[in-house]
């Protein structure tokens, strides 16, 4: 047994078909040609890289000299210091031209952990692990004496699209 | 209306009962709670991030929204819980549900505006701006069909099956026609290391077995957009099924999409008191109209 049925007028059929189809289109053109700032038509792009078999898996890590004069690890996580290691692996590029970011890690660190021993000097690395053998080699790719370490400033560069 | 024109309606706006747009909206409403205050819970921390760090996206500038602020993530958080929270009631669906999609799409893109980009979270997003459009739909309203409701319920599966098509398609775009081959799993599992991960990392066969079922059913499953009846039902079983693993293995669980799949169920058929009372009546009826050698 069925009910009534509301249909669509000319109007109201109309614009769902219009959106439908920029919708659909948008988010094809996302993966096909755009890129992540197309979000929410971003490319479905997770995971689509390719790594070879015999490759180098890289990850990066960030340690810091605290003013206790121990090296400890940076807690990347949105729990702990507020951003993500797969923030800091796409704003790398940045960070190794613009090393006074780090500046920024220094005053994040301070704001959320504020309990923690303060960082002196942040070092951003890469460890480069070989896919079958297992060897891992690490590298420093940035170095950020943090300027007032127990009062750490924001270095004021300017966020903002890439 | 010439038949062209009616294949199209009937594929993009079938007519569906409201009770269905009804059952959805309780799910996408209440999986908004868990998703800003358990799944994505980076927005409240980013506030006390510099603003050196924050990238923005095309989104958010278009639509004038700030680098977000300590004061700001909070408001919003706020706005966010009140308005999914009224939508969920099925009152003032329109204003509450669009209050409540921009408020998402402001929280999810102060997410994603500090270099990290997921695309786990487009249904959800076409899922906040149709179900509006519906209009005022009842959980008891199961025998009223309406296009209005179909279309929503359509664009929410289309949104769903396009995470999975196009994951397919940037996997060629950005991994090549070797993907399948490849060792991003491996990488992945070497990330996040945990339960049966290791040993799946340590047979590259059954790496590459599991990339090839992944990369087929993500270019074919436009075909759930027809199917139905069991069919539908083994294919959604299949992705449930491909999500558990996902989760198990990678602890990546893409719950804003698995929300979104329920579109494909009848909802409207769950028990509800209204439904009951319709079963209940009809049965004496039924039977009477049974040959008595039946009986």
């Amino acid at each position: 047994m069925r009910g009534p049925t509301r249909s669509l007028g000319p109007y109201a059929a109309l614009w769902r078909l219009a959106v439908a189809a920029a919708v659909v289109t948008t988010v094809c053109l996302g993966t096909w040609v755009g890129n992540d700032d197309w979000w929410p038509f971003a490319p479905m792009s997770q995971y689509a890289f390719s790594v070879q078999n015999n490759g180098i898996i890289n990850s990066l890590t960030m340690d810091a000299l605290t003013v206790d004069g121990e090296v400890v690890r940076v807690p990347l996580s949105k729990e702990k210091i507020g951003i993500e290691r797969a923030e800091i692996e796409g704003q790398a590029p940045r960070i190794i031209a613009h090393p006074e970011l780090l500046q920024d890690i220094a005053v994040l660190h301070s704001r959320l952990l504020p309990h923690e021993p303060a960082y002196q000097v942040i070092y951003l690395r890469n460890t480069s692990t070989q896919i079958g053998t297992g060897a891992a080699t690490i590298h420093t790719l940035a170095t950020w004496q943090v300027r007032d370490p127990l009062r750490p400033q924001p270095s004021g560069i300017p966020g903002g699209a890439p | 209306m010439n038949a062209v024109e009616r294949s199209v309606e009937n594929f993009l706006a079938p007519e569906l009962p409201l009770a269905r747009v009804a059952w959805l909206r309780r799910f996408v409403y209440a999986f908004v709670w868990l998703d800003v205050l358990w799944i994505v819970t980076d927005p409240i921390p980013h506030g006390d991030v510099p603003p050196s760090l924050y990238r923005g996206l095309e989104v958010r500038t278009l639509l004038h929204l700030p680098a977000p602020s300590h004061d700001y993530v909070r408001v919003l958080l706020a706005v966010i819980l009140v308005s999914s929270a009224v939508a969920f009631t099925g009152r003032v669906p329109r204003l509450a549900g669009w209050v409540c999609a921009v408020g998402m799409l402001d929280w999810v893109s102060n997410a994603f505006a500090y270099s990290k980009v997921d695309h786990d979270h487009f249904a959800l997003m076409v899922a906040l701006f149709v179900l509006p459009t519906a209009g005022r739909a009842r959980l008891s309203d199961v025998d009223v069909t309406s296009r209005a409701a179909g279309w929503a319920i359509r664009m929410v599966q289309i949104g769903a099956v396009s995470i999975y098509f196009l994951s397919a398609n940037a996997k060629m775009r950005f991994g090549g026609w070797g993907w399948a081959n490849g060792a991003t799993l491996t990488w992945a599992l070497s990330r996040r290391p945990n339960s049966i991960g290791p040993w799946v990392a340590s047979h590259p066969a059954l790496v590459h077995a599991l990339q090839w079922v992944a990369l087929v059913a993500e270019f074919s499953s436009p075909v759930v957009l027809w199917l139905r009846g069991k069919a539908l039902y083994a294919a959604l079983l299949f992705w449930a099924g491909f999500h558990l693993t996902t989760y198990v293995m990678l602890k990546i669980h893409f719950l804003p999409l698995v929300v979104c799949l329920l579109s494909f169920l009848p909802l409207e058929r769950l028990p509800h008191p209204a439904t009951l009372r319709r079963v209940v009546t009809a049965r004496p009826r039924a039977a009477s109209e049974a040959p008595s050698s039946a009986r």
